[in-house]
């Protein structure tokens, strides 16, 4: 049994395969693939895929991962270029690798926000003036306690906000993981809430997955 | 992507069934074909995927060079107010390019209640409803599947019916299209030609007159159209087309799996039953060309399921042959295999243990009435001995859950045969105790499901009185009354889905009305609890002085002229009469293999059926 994990893409159409679908995708497009992978032994084998950090409905990525195992050790060059052949379109086979850290190391994302609207510098300049409040205070659903008030600013760990031609982008960096997680819509509603203004479209692109010594999750 | 499409998106429930993209979705270049197809199917993404008919025309019309055809569902209510509040016109999946740029626009008619779907999805097109609104060639609205069989109710929206199976006369419909758009043909000139076709319908070349009493009193082709149009058949199933891929969608589907078709048809003749008689003649495919079809399907979709369908599974005669060649690659490629309509009385424990070897789960059966006097009625031929017998054999090999499907409303019903069905599920319940080597520590479930009789055309019942809705309402509160053990669980069809699906079926033109003001007045996705409003269609009804009960609730004599009257699927009107004079009799028909009873479905084959 070898560990692997398998880096990819994930933009344009796919970014509407939800989370439980992907599992689901990543399955039979293994199983066209013809690549030994494991399965669970009981009653119900299945194959054993970990995806490491969820990617809300909706997002891009320009690098996720998920967990599988082979039977056997294999050229892991020629398995990613097997199974790139493989997936549907949207998702990309970047890289077949061991492991290194266990989906836990994982502590924080950065994002790429971009918001379409008429008023680049306006909204520039509110989402600014919204970051840079002593408090973000906003509602979020708790598994255990309902609604629950959180304060995101201790949370923003880094914002950089620039205004384009008809859009603004804006570069995050959120906690992510098991310990923790902020999901930028719940800063970018606070935001519209409090600050009254909204965007014709907002588009998320998750471009890195870091661990607490701020290096790329391998 | 549309923007405007993308914008909708992430607002709805399921996007990843309105985004197109799946693995094996066909892409062409519009501007290097000539016929641009829209098979539209008249419901949510998830039932239309689960469609293998679609699967097949999808890649025989893509197989041609000079078509490009894409699949459009009908979308969801949440998406469809989206879709009207933004000006988002219906599109297809493949190009998402709109439907109204389609040439030929078909949609399957897999059953009644979808009609005001049809309506709904023309209407989101921005197509008009009305074959006679409809003037270009371009906007094609064509129709095929089972309920063409009786294409009467939607005659008005429909500019041609397709009858039969779709793998030959679909191909001559795009070519003589192909013909008359590159020449310039107009619509009527087009509809002429194609009305020569064998097995296509055109309704505008058919005047109905009606008797004083309601019902027909004559047919009359014009334009040249024949008298009669007779279904289409492929003779030989093995020489027909078959794809190598089906398009594996994101979004889990209904039938989620490969399905490998391994005859039409069936033997059995149960008097009830629809699809077993406007299916006929029975054909078997070959079981090595299945295995190979299995396992070119399974390399080219990653599909972990396979199931073996058709009308009745264990009545195909190479099932073991095929069961051994699948076995061995299915089991390494864990792959599971199901096997869906068993019958009772040829489920040997052979086949069980190959069925189990793969996955056990739970098993359903369809004794479909309670008492044996009435089975005889149905031609259901099965005894009691065999549903306990089959039981035994489940029980003892594991299983603990049976389902049992019977019907309610059944010509010659009498309430004693309605407490037959809670006997039989308890006769089920006690043999299940009474076996010494039943599995241990665990108790027995018993699903009974009953659903409502619908007489429906082209069947020995085609001139039954459906149940009125108090008659089966009555018939559902006494089978619960007579139910004694927690066990049994009993769940039932509403019996007003069951009334519009009667009325429906073996309606006539002067429904066309009744279907488009229903849906103008929100009626759609009718077969959906959520969305289904009898008020509504018993109110358009009565406004437009159609009453439902002569269309449901009469007895049809054998003479009166049926609005399916001038469309042939095989059986003849003899046969038919012939059939409902031995169901009230009490009497059995032999199934074809032990003896042919004439029904005159082989003369599609142009000799006997089982040369």
């Amino acid at each position: 049994m070898h560990n692997v994990r398998l880096f990819f893409e994930k933009k344009d159409r796919a970014k509407y395969i939800s989370h439980l679908d992907m599992n689901r995708c990543f399955q039979r497009a293994l199983k066209r693939s013809k690549l030994p992978v494991w399965y669970t032994q009981g009653f119900n084998p299945h194959m054993y895929l970990t995806f490491a950090l969820p990617l809300s409905l909706g997002f891009e990525s320009e690098r996720e991962s998920v967990d599988l195992r082979f039977t056997e050790e294999l050229d892991l060059g020629l398995a990613a270029k097997r199974l790139a052949t493989c997936l549907p379109a949207g998702l990309r086979v970047l890289e077949l690798a061991p492991p290194r850290e266990k989906p836990a190391a994982i502590a924080s994302a950065d994002y790429l926000v971009i918001a379409k609207t008429e008023d680049p510098a306006d909204w520039a300049a509110a989402f600014e003036r919204f970051v840079q409040q002593e408090r973000i205070i906003t509602q979020k659903r708790s598994k255990k306690k309902g609604m629950v008030e959180v304060d995101l600013k201790p949370m923003v760990h880094a914002c950089k906000v620039e205004a384009g031609d008809g859009e603004v982008q804006v570069r995050l960096n959120l906690p992510a993981g098991c310990s923790e997680n902020v999901n930028p819509t719940l800063l970018l509603d606070a935001f519209e809430q409090s600050a009254g203004v909204t965007a014709d479209a907002v588009s998320v692109l998750r471009t890195r997955i870091l661990t607490a010594d701020g290096v790329d999750f391998a | 992507m549309d923007s405007t499409i993308e914008k909708l998106l992430l607002q709805v429930q399921k996007p990843g069934r309105y985004t197109g993209g799946e693995l094996n979705a066909v892409v062409k270049d519009k501007d290097k074909v000539d016929v641009r197809f829209a098979f539209c199917f008249p419901d949510e993404y998830q039932i239309g995927m689960s469609h293998l008919g679609m699967k097949i025309l999808y890649g025989l019309l893509n197989s041609r060079e000079d078509c490009w055809c894409e699949r459009v569902f009908a979308p969801w209510t949440d998406m469809e107010a989206l879709m009207r509040e933004n000006g988002v016109p219906l599109y297809a999946l493949e190009s998402l390019d709109p439907v109204s740029d389609f040439d030929i626009i078909g949609f399957t008619l897999q059953y009644e209640l979808s009609f005001t779907n049809i309506l709904n999805m023309l209407d989101l097109a921005g197509v008009p409803l009305r074959a006679k609104d409809r003037t270009e060639l371009k906007n094609l609205v064509i129709a095929g599947g089972p309920c063409a069989c009786n294409p009467e109710p939607i005659a008005d929206f429909i500019d041609l019916f397709s009858l039969g199976e779709g793998e030959e006369i679909t191909h001559e419909i795009v070519d003589l299209y192909k013909q008359a758009k590159l020449e310039g043909w107009s619509k009527q000139a087009f509809l002429e030609k194609a009305a020569q076709i064998d097995g296509v319908y055109v309704p505008s070349f058919y005047e109905i007159t009606y008797k004083e009493d309601g019902t027909i009193g004559g047919i009359t082709p014009t334009h040249g159209a024949p008298e009669k149009v007779t279904k289409r058949i492929v003779k030989d199933l093995n020489s027909m087309y078959f794809p190598e891929d089906f398009v594996v969608p994101f979004i889990e589907t209904v039938h989620d799996r490969i399905m490998l078709e391994v005859m039409r048809g069936c033997v059995r003749g149960c008097r009830f039953c629809q699809a077993g008689f406007i299916y006929r003649p029975l054909r078997e495919k070959d079981s090595a060309l299945l295995n190979g079809q299995g396992v070119a399907l399974c390399e080219s979709t990653g599909y972990e399921e396979i199931s073996l369908s058709s009308l009745s599974t264990s009545d195909y005669s190479h099932l073991e042959d095929l069961l051994s060649d699948m076995l061995p690659w299915t089991e390494r490629d864990k792959v599971n295999l199901s096997l869906p309509s068993l019958r009772i009385d040829n489920f040997s424990p052979e086949l069980m243990e190959k069925v189990a070897k793969v996955r056990k789960s739970g098993l359903t059966f369809a004794p479909e009435a309670g008492t044996q006097r009435l089975r005889d009625v149905i031609n259901k031929n099965i005894s009691e001995e065999e549903i306990m017998n089959t039981c035994r054999t489940a029980f003892e090999g594991g299983y603990t859950s049976v389902k049992l499907y019977f019907m309610l409303g059944l010509p010659t019903e009498t309430l004693e045969d309605v407490e037959g069905i809670a006997e039989t599920a308890q006769r089920v319940v006690d043999l299940y105790y009474s076996l010494p080597n039943r599995p241990k520590g665990k108790s027995v479930s018993v699903s009974v499901s009953v659903s409502s009789f619908v007489p429906k055309p082209f069947t020995p019942f085609e001139f039954e009185p459906q149940d009125t809705r108090e008659t089966l309402r009555q018939k559902q509160a006494h089978l619960l009354a007579s139910l004694r053990s927690k066990k049994i669980s009993l769940s039932w069809h509403n019996v007003n889905v069951s009334f519009l699906e009667g009325v429906l079926a073996r309606g006539d033109r002067r429904l066309c009305g009744v279907i488009e003001q229903a849906w103008r007045r929100g009626c759609h996705f009718d077969s959906w609890d959520e969305c289904f409003k009898i008020d509504v269609w018993e109110q358009v009804m009565q406004e437009l002085g159609v009453d439902p009960a002569f269309y449901a609730n009469r007895r049809r004599s054998f003479e009166e002229i049926q609005p399916w009257a001038h469309i042939d699927f095989g059986v003849s009107k003899a046969f038919l009469i012939r059939e409902n004079k031995k169901a009230h009799e009490g009497l059995t028909t032999p199934n074809c293999r032990q003896q042919c009873s004439g029904c005159a479905a082989n003369k599609l084959l142009g000799g006997a059926c089982f040369a």
